[in-house]
C-alpha cells in the first residue's frame, strides 16, 4: 500500500513524497502505524501525533483501510 | 469561495468580491509572515499542503460556515510556496447582513483552517536552517 507523506514525516524518511508498505487485506490505520514505525523507525516519535487520511477524510486507528484508497500520514498542521 | 494560491494573495480584491447589497457587513482577516517567535527569527516561511485534502478541508469549513451563519458571500484562501515577513499566507473575507454574524463566522473560519486543513510551514531561520512547524496542540 502507498503512504503520501509531507512535511518533518517525509524529512524523516529522506524526502521520499510517499512509502510502500506491505498490509494485509483487512489491515486498520492502527496497523499502518505500527508498520510505518517498523520500517522507518526515525518516526516513531512523530507518527503518534498524526492524523492518518484515507481517502481525503481523517480516520480513526480502527478503520480498515480499502487497498484501493488514498492513504497520507498528515502531522500536526501549522497553516495559517 | 475557496482556492490554494502559488501566487500574492489580492485581499482588496478578495474584499470587493464578497461584497453584497444584502450585507451591512464585512470582516476580513489576514494572516501574516510574523518576524519573532519568542527569541527565534524568522527569515521566510515555506508553505505546502495536500492539495486535494486541503481544497477538501476547505469547501467543508465553507460550506460548515454557511450553515451557521446567513452569509451573503465567504473567501477562504491560503498561499503555498516561499513568503517572505510580512507577506499575506492566508484570508478569509466574510460578509453577512450585520456585523456579529460576520465577526463570528470569520473567527470561525480561521480557526478551522488552522485545525483541519492539511498545510505546513517550515521556517527559514537567519543561519539558512530549517524546520517544519508541528504545534503541540492545534492552536
Amino acid at each position: 500500500m502507498r503512504v503520501l507523506l509531507f512535511a518533518r514525516v517525509r524529512e524523516l524518511v529522506g524526502g521520499h513524497e510517499a512509502v510502500t508498505l506491505d498490509l494485509t487485506p483487512g489491515a486498520t490505520v492502527g496497523m499502518l502505524r505500527t508498520a510505518l514505525i517498523a520500517g522507518w523507525p526515525a518516526v516513531a516519535g512523530l507518527v503518534p501525533r498524526c492524523r492518518i487520511a484515507v481517502q481525503h477524510e481523517f480516520a480513526d486507528d480502527d478503520v480498515v483501510i480499502d487497498h484501493e484508497a488514498e492513504v497520507a500520514v498528515i502531522p500536526p498542521v501549522s497553516g495559517g | 469561495m475557496t482556492r490554494l494560491t502559488w501566487d500574492p494573495i489580492d485581499y482588496t480584491a478578495l474584499t470587493e468580491a464578497v461584497r453584497s447589497p444584502h450585507c451591512g457587513a464585512v470582516t476580513l482577516f489576514l494572516g501574516t509572515v510574523r518576524d519573532l517567535t519568542g527569541d527565534e527569527v524568522t527569515v521566510a516561511l515555506d508553505y505546502e499542503a495536500y492539495g486535494p485534502m486541503a481544497e477538501k478541508k476547505l469547501a467543508e469549513i465553507e460550506a460548515e460556515a454557511r450553515r451557521r451563519w446567513p452569509i451573503g458571500e465567504i473567501a477562504l484562501v491560503h498561499r503555498l510556496g516561499r513568503l517572505e515577513v510580512s507577506e499575506v499566507s492566508v484570508a478569509v473575507a466574510v460578509s453577512t447582513p450585520h456585523r456579529a454574524d460576520a465577526f463570528a463566522a470569520c473567527r470561525y473560519a480561521i480557526d478551522a483552517i488552522k485545525e483541519l486543513v492539511p498545510i505546513w510551514k517550515k521556517d527559514l531561520a537567519p543561519a539558512g536552517t530549517t524546520q517544519w512547524i508541528h504545534p503541540e496542540t492545534s492552536s
